[in-house]
């Protein structure tokens, strides 16, 4: 198999623009190409590549999921809390959180098939609905003592382990959108979903399985999230579906559906980290942080939008 | 898709798998909480500051702490252990509150038994309702006169 055949045009140019600005940034900070850095660059893009991957599979469907930062938020806090207060062990953390956020997502998905509401609305309803759960079940901090979370914050020579955990899940994915039909399915009701269904396609099904198997991945983010801070906060997770829809856009997805693939969400997680990163390391102030995603979307949907 | 072939639809496997997830979740979360007993809440606080004032000319002294709750839960201090010295809170003579709101602080002085040099730091465990992960600091001494 040619690496060209398995990166197509739409995943080289997100990758070349990653390169590009990695070796940029090298230049215009010399704390950015350390050890110490990319390390950090690595766990901090961790989280929003988990995010990417979800949030671009519902992309590629033809959907939009505005909840993913309150469902990693409330992944965060069921992690800490089950942990903490109920001693849950680590398998029935990692079990119960993912069948959890699995089902908010499984509900996102039935609410847009059967009621046949715009996933924008649904998805922002949910967005409000889960953060109000998360205040109302958990308003304070909650700190973690675990040694196993302890030791999944740690690194493997420069790798942080959640890292090396997301390149698995990535993995995954990438296997399960390439090469099995449900990617198929997926990109086929993005490019035309009333086609797919003349199809005999179980068209609602897969859209709902979608949805359930991007909250999989918004489970893991917020778990890995709450590796991060050893903590939980009734604020986590906000404004990262900003991050993860920037993410897919900037790594090649068509927010109209139909186009993109992991290595392309993977790519633009990676391009947006570097971007905030760098911008730490030059000292600029963090709102600024807000105005450049804004800009990155615009910008890469200009972009992409000759090329249907 | 094997199960599709079988008549079952996507829709209706997610049905079941978050049914049977769900049976798990109740059964473990009910199983767990019979034989383990409640939950294991675990207070959090840091200590901003924590001195031990001698005064020079009188055999007396006290501790001054600032503690604030980190934690998720509400946190009452209810015995301080200085070097070889243990008190059970309140004291005679304490100021300030050993209750501690989640997000708060407190301020405490609490007058000590024991002659404690200036200069030399000591160490300080504190005891809190409910039990802490890590209640072990140290408390530096320092000469102040007061009236």
């Amino acid at each position: 198999m040619r690496i060209s055949d398995l990166l197509n045009i739409g995943e080289i140019r997100p990758l070349l623009a990653f390169v590009a600005l990695f070796l940029i940034s090298s230049f215009l900070s010399p704390y950015f190409f350390t050890q110490t850095n990319v390390s950090i660059l690595m766990g901090m893009m961790t989280v929003t590549a988990f995010a990417a991957l979800g949030g671009g599979l519902v992309i590629l469907s033809g959907g939009i999921d505005l909840s993913v930062g309150s469902q990693i938020g409330l992944a965060c806090v069921l992690t800490a809390s089950l942990l903490q207060f109920y001693n849950f062990s680590v398998e029935m953390v990692f079990f119960t959180v993912i069948s959890v956020i699995m089902f908010v997502g499984f509900m996102n998905g039935i609410v847009i098939t059967k009621w046949k509401i715009p996933a924008f609305i649904v998805t922002f309803a949910t967005m409000t609905i889960v953060r109000g759960v998360i205040y109302l079940y958990a308003p304070q901090n909650i700190p973690i003592y675990n040694p196993f979370f302890e030791s999944l914050g740690g690194n493997i020579g420069i790798f942080p382990i959640i890292f090396i955990i997301f390149g698995g899940v990535a993995f995954i994915f990438f296997i399960l959108t390439k090469y099995t039909k449900l990617g198929l399915y997926a990109s086929a009701i993005g490019g035309n979903e009333t086609a797919t269904r003349n199809l005999g396609m179980e068209v609602d099904g897969i859209k709902v399985l979608v949805y359930s198997l991007a909250s999989f991945t918004f489970a893991i983010a917020g778990i890995m999230l709450a590796v991060r801070t050893q903590s939980s906060y009734p604020l986590a997770g906000s404004g990262m579906e900003l991050d993860a829809i920037c993410s897919a856009v900037v790594g090649g997805y068509s927010l109209s559906g139909g186009e993109g693939t992991v290595i392309g969400a993977i790519a633009g997680a990676a391009l947006l980290s570097v971007i905030l990163n760098v911008m730490v390391l030059l000292n600029i102030s963090s709102f600024w942080q807000w105005v450049v995603k804004g800009v990155i979307v615009i910008g890469a949907a200009t972009v992409y939008r000759g090329r249907k | 898709m094997i199960l599709q072939k079988r008549g079952l639809s996507i829709i209706s496997m997610l049905v079941i798998y978050f049914l049977i997830a769900m049976s798990i979740i109740v059964l473990y979360g009910t199983l767990h909480v019979y034989f383990e007993g409640t939950s294991s809440i675990k207070a959090s606080f840091s200590i901003y500051f924590s001195y031990i004032y001698v005064s020079p000319r009188e055999s007396r002294s006290f501790l001054s702490i600032l503690i604030t709750n980190s934690g998720a839960v509400d946190l009452r201090v209810t015995s301080i252990e200085v070097d070889k010295e243990t008190l059970k809170l309140p004291v005679e003579g304490m100021n300030g509150t050993n209750m501690v709101r989640t997000g708060g602080q407190s301020y405490i002085d609490i007058p000590l038994k024991n002659e404690y040099e200036a200069g030399k730091s000591y160490d300080l465990s504190i005891v809190t309702d409910p039990p802490a992960e890590y209640t072990k600091v140290k408390a530096i001494a320092t000469l102040k006169t007061w009236g």
